[in-house]
């Protein structure tokens, strides 16, 4: 039973309600979440000697030879010559070859006799000589192609028939092969904008990790094991032993602290040395801060 | 104070401080020099190991070596305790003496812990056991790490010969509490109540050893039955409940005397005692009617609280 007293109560009431409703609806809308842009890495999971296979190189290899062309798988044979596809570019490029020797010839004359010329200002002369080099082969190579490109379209274009696309496909074997060479190419990596080569690589420190890994025996009977975190400098001779004993830098309090901290000098001092570590990047690694935590391996 | 006409540098307080502007400076400059000097280069590279690998502590422990030429039983007896209780805790693995490549003989000298390496050892004990003229027993070892090859600790006892096996227990101990930091539990005794005979006339007996099973000794004769032993925290003593008469009591049993006395001599039946940790009480049932509770009965007094 409704009083004539409640219904401006229970308007205002409603009223507030609502627009408390809606306020909450409006103000607490989903926002989507941001994604940091994160530099793009391709993981791809290979065995140690693919690994020392991908990074070898040829000692006694020509530098930049090897990494002009992407090899991507050892060969065994050389490269086939798919010499039936180009039969008749072969006539048009020996055409088109054959021209531009002889407008190139007369170049070389030119410039050595400006080079007599003027032989005061020598600066700008060498610059202009190049200049003009570079604009002559221009020439040479625009005129070789415009030729090329005159040879092609002499040929009877075929008209294009929607319904014969099945001919038109090509029957031959996939002619693309797998480039390859003698060793893989290094795999390209979407690396970090600011990365340098010099750098210790992460491959690196991740062996030495899985390296102190496996010598290290915490203690297992440590009681708060989880907790206990011990930091230890060390550094490091070029034959990658360790230089001095390895010095405690931080542990956490407890009884068992001097217990984890040995059992961290005793990794270190077992696992030398460190042969993952190579000597080019002997600054990096020169001196180490390791920080031994079991948190993850006590279930923390 | 600044004087008329004087040619002194300014000073800031009186003349006898003589805290001029150069001396200031000069002490600023050393400041300088001497902050700029005792700034250490922090480390180049931090890596953390999240990940080991939890195992039995490889530990070599090779015959200690006997004083004299009679003590070679008692000190080869010493050793296999020694070994026996680290295997036993689970946290040790003792190498096989066979694998040895390196034989102690003396125990001052430094052991050529190449050799210790090779063979993985992460540890090494020595020692050596000495009859003395007097009759005692001279007990001493050497605790060593292999990896940097440092001695982490040492002692020596002198003791009855006759307890040779609790300084083996004890020498353990500082073995295990200075590896793994906790307090070493092998010299230490059990009582337990040890049974016999069959369904029908079960004798059971108050029993004592050693925590390796060693030294058994019988407390009781077994003509009553005894049940729920514990040990005085502060006390050479044992409170246990026996059917004596066919009545159940609490008794307090002295092992060093073998005495036994009843704790409060109630008309009821008492049972399940326990010590208080500070060993001077003794908490227990008591039935009283068809009820039974909790009372506290205090040793020195003899009288419930």
């Amino acid at each position: 039973m409704k009083l004539p007293e409640m219904k401006t109560g229970l308007a205002i009431s409603a009223l507030c309600h609502a627009a408390l409703l809606l306020w909450g609806l409006l103000s607490f809308a989903a926002k989507p979440l941001e994604a940091k842009p994160n530099d793009a890495l391709p993981v791809d999971i290979i065995s140690d000697k693919q690994f020392s296979e991908i990074t070898k190189g040829v000692k006694d290899g020509a530098k930049d030879k090897k990494l002009a062309s992407l090899a991507e798988k050892i060969d065994a044979a050389k490269p086939v010559d798919d010499s039936r596809a180009k039969v008749t570019e072969k006539k048009v490029l020996d055409a088109a070859k054959a021209e531009p020797p002889p407008p190139a010839e007369p170049q070389p004359p030119a410039p050595t006799e400006t080079k007599l010329e003027k032989k005061e200002p020598p600066k700008i002369d060498p610059i202009a000589e190049t200049l003009k080099k570079e604009e002559a082969k221009k020439k040479a190579e625009e005129k070789a192609k415009a030729k090329a490109v005159q040879q092609a379209q002499a040929k009877p274009q075929p008209q294009f028939d929607p319904n014969k696309i099945a001919a038109l496909l090509d029957k031959r074997e996939p002619m693309r092969q797998a480039s390859a060479a003698e060793e893989l190419s290094p795999v390209p990596s979407l690396g970090k904008a600011d990365g340098k080569a010099a750098q210790l690589s992460q491959s690196e420190i991740d062996a030495l990790r899985k390296r102190l890994g496996e010598c290290w025996n915490p203690p297992a009977g440590a009681a708060d094991g989880g907790q206990l975190k011990v930091v230890m400098r060390v550094l490091f001779k070029p034959d990658a032993t360790v230089a001095t004993p390895p010095q405690l830098v931080a542990a956490t309090a407890s009884p068992f602290g001097p217990a984890m901290a040995e059992s961290a000098k005793r990794a270190i001092l077992t696992c030398q040395p460190f042969t993952m570590l190579r000597a080019e990047h002997y600054q990096q690694w020169k001196d180490i801060e390791i920080t031994f935590d079991p948190r993850e391996m006590f279930g923390g | 104070m600044i004087g008329n006409g004087s040619n002194r540098s300014p000073s800031i307080c009186s003349p006898g401080l003589m805290l001029t502007r150069r001396t200031l400076l000069t002490g600023a400059v050393a400041g300088a020099a001497l902050g700029l000097q005792s700034r250490s280069a922090g480390a180049v590279l931090s890596i953390d190991v999240t990940q080991g690998n939890i195992q039995p502590i490889p530990i070599a422990i090779p015959d200690f070596v006997g004083g004299t030429p009679n003590d070679g039983d008692v000190a080869r007896n010493v050793t296999q305790v020694i070994a026996a209780n680290l295997k036993r805790s689970g946290l040790f693995a003792p190498i096989d003496p066979a694998a040895y490549i390196e034989k102690v003989s003396n125990v001052d000298a430094l052991p050529r812990f190449a050799d210790w390496r090779t063979i993985n050892a992460q540890a090494l004990v020595t020692g050596r056991i000495t009859r003395q003229g007097d009759g005692r027993l001279k007990s001493e070892f050497r605790l060593w790490d292999v990896a940097s090859g440092e001695q982490l600790t040492g002692a020596q006892y002198f003791t009855a010969p006759d307890i040779w096996r609790r300084v083996a227990h004890i020498i353990s101990d500082a073995i295990y509490q200075r590896l793994t930091g906790d307090a070493g539990y092998f010299d230490s005794r059990v009582v337990f109540v040890d049974e016999s005979g069959p369904k029908e006339h079960r004798v059971k007996r108050l029993a004592i050893m050693d925590q390796d099973g060693a030294n058994v000794r019988v407390l009781t004769r077994g003509s009553d039955l005894v049940l729920t032993p514990r040990f005085s925290p502060s006390t050479q003593e044992i409170t246990y409940m026996s059917f004596v008469n066919n009545q159940p009591r609490v008794y307090l049993y002295n092992i060093e005397t073998n005495q036994r006395e009843v704790v409060g001599d109630f008309a009821n039946m008492s049972f399940a005692p326990r010590f208080a940790p500070d060993g001077q009480r003794v908490i227990m049932s008591l039935q009283e009617g068809s009820n039974s509770n909790l009372f506290v009965l205090d040793l020195r007094y003899k009288q419930k609280i």
